[in-house]
């Protein structure tokens, strides 16, 4: 089963930009994993994928499906931010086994109290998206969006 | 380098005080710097041949509403958004542009009135991924000191005295808009804005305006008794680098000031005043490392044992930079220049760094996701 998004992480008009279809994929066991993807002419790998390699302006772009736990490069809980931001929130940056970094926002609202420090281990949460939580810019009834957080392991 | 461009000196500086002048218009804000840049060099308005503006909030066109109300309307005017290195950029172009030969007499300035944006955090693109998931500019720098303290062992109070050191010197600029010191303890109690930063930490809300005039080196003498050469300039703009890299390393400060020393052939021993990009605590520290004034790891002993304070070897942000100067970000780049050029002049009182030969600006600017930032500009200056 998915887990839902904590309310920490669902605090905002939209838990961050919503995904595309072509951001998630479904693994073998079922759950949702974030896809990047990788230049098949110069090998770099990107999250979220583009159709056009940002290293090498190729158009070979393939799929890259990435794991769903990774190492905290370093984060912060933001105290001041937009209005439409509820603070205090934690964000942070997370290396994937695949040599991609992602940015997202972390479950809780003290980062510093939850032990929260550069190189622990955190997983990725996908889930599909509620269409009250999309960015209403980017959702439309008849594609499903997502999105994605982290929370340590 | 460059064999084929004429030297290019400044002749004429001006500005206003930083702080909140929510009253004011933008024009109104660039008048009196501009003003007195001229009058500084002795030039009438109509001798100014081209205008370059740096703003990053200020609107269309907004080198002609300042020319339009200061006698220069007509000439030609580039106006340069580069994030926080906006009028850094200017000035770039116009030296380009008088070193070139195009122009003899050249009027750069900078202005912003953030005050206009409500205050806070500054307005970001919210199409890039990283802002869309909640990214603000302290959060950014906030990580960069969570690694920093991370791998190099340095304390939230390493950090705090780098704001402690901006105020101290911004106490002593009349053109400051923080004029008190403070304490690490204050620094360190202040209201967290994006751990580890604290509100003092960080550069404040402000408006402001900053002006040169510059012309060839061989006409300097005729309108400045201390004319100060433009020894070097370079811009750099942020390498895209997806995947792991280091984000305590200033990637694009690095490759730009290395770049500018091997083109100058000048280093950063050569360099007796700098005035830096310290938008928040950490990034001073970084830019002590980036700049070349220390090995890796090594920026908080700097701090600590005053080299880069008033009074040592090399003091950095005599202005009291961006912490306590302020940090009206199109014009932040054009004030650090007014800076370093009346260091190099004398005209510093109470903040004079003594016999300063060779002064160096840096400013970078600009939160994307996949760059360390968008642009970078470094000059270098002498007399």
């Amino acid at each position: 089963m998915p887990a839902t998004a904590p309310a920490s992480v669902r605090n905002a008009p939209h838990v961050g930009r919503a995904l595309r279809a072509a951001d998630v994929t479904r693994a073998e066991d079922g759950e949702l994993h974030l896809s990047g993807a990788e230049c098949s002419d110069c090998g770099t790998r990107i999250f979220p994928g583009a159709p056009v390699c940002p290293s090498c302006n190729g158009e070979r772009m393939k799929p890259l499906p990435l794991g769903s736990s990774g190492t905290l490069y370093a984060c912060s809980t933001v105290h001041v931010a937009p209005a439409a931001w509820q603070v205090p929130y934690v964000i942070g940056y997370v290396d994937l086994p695949e040599g991609v970094r992602v940015f997202g926002k972390i479950a809780g609202t003290d980062g510093v109290a939850a032990g929260l420090a550069p190189d622990i281990t955190v997983r990725v949460h996908v889930e599909e998206a509620a269409v009250s939580d999309a960015n209403p810019a980017d959702a439309s009834p008849a594609a499903p969006t997502y999105h994605y957080w982290f929370a340590p392991a | 380098m460059h064999a084929n461009l004429r030297p290019v000196s400044v002749i004429g500086t001006g500005m206003i005080k930083f702080g909140k002048h929510r009253d004011l218009t933008v024009p109104a804000l660039a008048q009196p710097a501009v003003r007195d840049a001229l009058r500084e060099a002795k030039l009438e308005p109509k001798q100014i041949e081209a205008i370059y503006a740096g703003t990053a909030t200020s609107g269309w066109m907004p080198g002609q509403r300042v020319a339009r109300d200061t006698g220069m309307s007509g000439v030609p005017v580039v106006n340069c958004e580069n994030a926080c290195s906006s009028s850094a950029t200017a000035f770039r172009e116009a030296w380009v542009a008088v070193a070139a030969g195009l122009y003899d007499y050249v009027l750069v300035f900078g202005v912003e009135q953030l005050t206009k944006l409500g205050g806070g955090t500054l307005p970001l693109d919210q199409d890039d991924i990283e802002v869309s998931n909640g990214m603000v500019m302290p959060a950014l720098y906030a990580m960069r000191a969570q690694r920093y303290l991370h791998d190099y062992g340095a304390t939230e109070r390493d950090l705090a005295e780098v704001a402690v050191k901006a105020r101290r010197h911004g106490a002593l600029n009349p053109d400051a808009q923080f004029r008190t010191e403070t304490t690490v303890e204050e620094v360190l109690a202040s209201r967290r804005i994006a751990d580890p930063l604290t509100l003092l930490q960080c550069c404040p809300t402000g408006d402001g305006a900053a002006a040169v005039v510059i012309c060839p080196t061989e006409r300097a003498s005729a309108h400045s008794d201390r004319p100060v050469k433009v020894l070097g300039s370079h811009l750099a703009s942020g390498r895209y680098i997806p995947g792991f890299r280091d984000m305590t390393t200033p990637e694009i400060t690095q490759r730009c000031s290395s770049e500018l020393y091997e083109e100058t052939g000048l280093g950063a021993e050569d360099i007796d005043v700098l005035e830096c990009h310290d938008a928040f605590t950490i990034a001073e520290l970084l830019y002590y490392e980036a700049l070349g004034l220390c090995p890796r790891g090594e920026a908080v002993r700097l701090l600590r044992d005053g080299t880069t304070s008033l009074g040592g070897r090399v003091p950095v942000n005599p202005s009291g930079g961006l912490l306590s100067k302020g940090h009206p970000v199109g014009a932040s780049g054009a004030a650090q220049i007014v800076e370093i050029v009346r260091q190099l002049q004398g005209r510093c009182g109470s903040r004079q760094v003594e016999g300063a030969k060779v002064g160096l600006t840096h400013v970078t600017g600009g939160g994307t996701s996949g760059f360390d930032h968008g642009a970078c500009a470094i000059h270098l200056f002498g007399v």
